[in-house]
Formats: structure tokens, C-alpha cells, sequence
């Protein structure tokens, strides 16, 4: 059980997740603030800019940054000690309100395979010699499918890809893509957000 | 005698497995969560290795804002699939369901 457990996480640790790539050479310790980039609709979805900067704003608030819009200018302030300010951007590469899903529900069986071992012992008369006599048989069983329901529903996807940018050289310091799908559209972009939030939490601490 | 006993009965467990996931879908579709969760725990006594059927569970309680119940419906959706794209997917879902 144990090692089940430890063998889930290292793999869990290990596998390719959708890793931010980050210029290891920026001091992200001397930033000032991050002024978010207005955030355009996907394709011809209105409103879906707006859906996904109020929810990052509620994001940010959530892990305790603090904000603040002057002259439909938001920034994130980080550190007023500090000179250098970063550009937030978002880009909405998918936005899928609603997609049904059809799983076909099926009961699947393997077959198996059944070998029999037949042995035997026979006693030549006329040399008075015990001989023993084996054979098997194998009967191999294909098994079959049987569809059965299927279970329907609908599910929401967005898809994100953020870039940190530095105002004064223009250099691009850090960007990350992330997707996320569920039931309610809200809490996808949500959760979608929340990942790349911490994210950026964690390269400013 | 014993051979229609057995084919009736197998029908009838048959049959109401199907019933759990078409009450399911419906509950899914009207917006009835718990519902639908129930519909699909009834779903899994009869069978309960098949990964779909964890990730909609998974889905169901990220829905319902149930953290701990869904960590562990995408910890079996991962166990028991053996499609790529899904374990790609439920390794998403416990990366964010883990982060607080």
C-alpha cells in the first residue's frame, strides 16, 4: 500500500506537466508591480475577455496581492521599494461554453485462456518398464464486448496562455499555458486561473 | 427453469445499470448534481473500474465544490484508464484540486 502510494506521487512529481518557462536570469525579487493588459474576447465570444480578467482579479485577491485601477490601468502592487514593473498579458486560445459528451458505457470481457494437463503412468508388461505419458490441451476463450448505455453530459473548456513581460527592455521573462475543463463555465475559468495565479505567486516570493 | 431464472436475472442487473446512467445524464443535464452522484454511486456497485465514469464523478464534485471527494474520483479515473489523454487530464485536475 505504501509503496503504491509513494510510487503515485513520484510519478506524479516527475511526469510532464504544462511547466511555466521562465528566464532564470531576471530578478523577479525587485518588482514593483504587474499592470494587467486589457484581455481580448475569444473569436467572436463577447464578453469572454472580460469573464476571464474578473475572475483573474478575483484570483490575485485570493492569494492576498493587492490591486488597484487608475484610469483603466490595473496593476498588481508587489513591492514599492522596488523599480522594476512587469505587463501582464492573456490570451484566450479556447473557450468552449458548452460541448456535449457522449460515453459509450461498455462491458468489456478479456476471455481466457484454459489449458488442461492430462498425466498418466502405463506399465510396459513385457519389459516390465513404467512409462509416463503427458498431453495438454489449451482452449482459448476471445472474450466479447457488450455495448451497453451511454452516459451523457456537457462540459465547459478554456484554454490560456500568459506572458510576463518586462515594461522597461521588453523582455519576455516568463509565460505559461494551462487549460482546464468541468461542468460549471465559472468555476472552470476559475480553476483554469488559479494554477497559473500560483504560479506566479511562487516565482515572486 | 434454472437457465430462464438465471437470464432474467441477468437482465434485470443489466438493465438497471443502464437505468442509473440514463437517470444520470438527465440529472446531469437538469443541473442536479447530487443527483446525478447518487445515480452514478448506484452505477459503480455493478462495475466499478471504468475511468469515464470517475472523471465525470470527479466533475461532478468540483461542481459541487467537494475538494476531498474529487481528489480521490480522479486518483481511480487515473488508476483505472488506460487512454493518455485522460490520465493527462486527471494529472491536471489533482494539480490544481492539491493547490490550496
Amino acid at each position: 500500500m505504501r509503496n503504491s502510494i509513494l510510487t503515485f506521487i513520484l510519478f506524479f512529481y516527475f511526469s510532464c506537466f504544462s511547466q511555466p518557462a521562465i528566464n532564470k536570469n531576471y530578478n523577479f525579487k525587485k518588482v514593483r508591480s504587474i499592470e494587467v493588459l486589457p484581455i481580448n474576447d475569444f473569436k467572436d465570444i463577447v464578453g469572454s475577455g472580460k469573464m476571464v480578467e474578473t475572475s483573474l482579479d478575483y484570483n490575485f485577491l485570493k492569494y492576498y496581492f493587492e490591486l488597484s485601477e487608475k484610469k483603466n490601468k490595473k496593476s498588481i502592487l508587489i513591492d514599492n521599494s522596488s523599480n522594476q514593473i512587469l505587463l501582464l498579458s492573456c490570451i484566450i486560445t479556447n473557450y468552449t461554453e458548452s460541448e456535449s459528451i457522449i460515453i459509450p458505457y461498455r462491458d468489456e470481457n478479456r476471455g481466457y485462456t484454459e489449458t488442461i494437463v492430462n498425466q498418466s503412468r502405463e506399465e510396459d508388461k513385457k519389459s516390465n518398464k513404467k512409462e509416463f505419458l503427458a498431453s495438454s490441451t489449451t482452449k482459448t476463450h476471445a472474450g466479447n464486448i457488450v455495448q451497453g448505455s451511454r452516459i451523457e453530459y456537457s462540459q465547459s473548456r478554456i484554454s490560456l496562455i500568459f506572458t510576463l513581460k518586462d515594461k522597461s527592455s521588453g523582455k519576455i521573462v516568463w509565460s505559461k499555458s494551462s487549460w482546464y475543463n468541468g461542468l460549471d463555465l465559472q468555476k472552470t475559468i476559475n480553476m483554469c486561473l488559479k494554477e497559473s495565479v500560483n504560479e506566479i505567486r511562487k516565482i515572486l516570493k | 427453469m434454472k437457465k430462464i431464472i438465471i437470464l432474467a436475472l441477468f437482465t434485470f442487473i443489466y438493465a438497471q445499470e443502464n437505468d442509473f446512467l440514463l437517470k444520470a445524464s438527465l440529472a446531469l443535464k437538469a443541473g442536479l448534481y447530487n443527483d446525478a452522484l447518487k445515480h452514478i454511486s448506484d452505477s459503480k456497485k455493478q462495475e466499478n473500474t471504468n475511468s469515464e465514469i470517475y472523471k465525470i464523478e470527479g466533475l461532478i464534485h468540483e461542481a459541487l465544490d467537494d475538494r476531498k471527494n474529487a481528489i480521490i474520483a480522479w486518483k481511480n479515473c487515473f488508476k483505472y484508464s488506460d487512454n493518455k489523454e485522460l490520465k493527462k487530464e486527471c494529472k491536471i485536475h489533482l494539480k490544481n484540486l492539491s493547490i490550496e
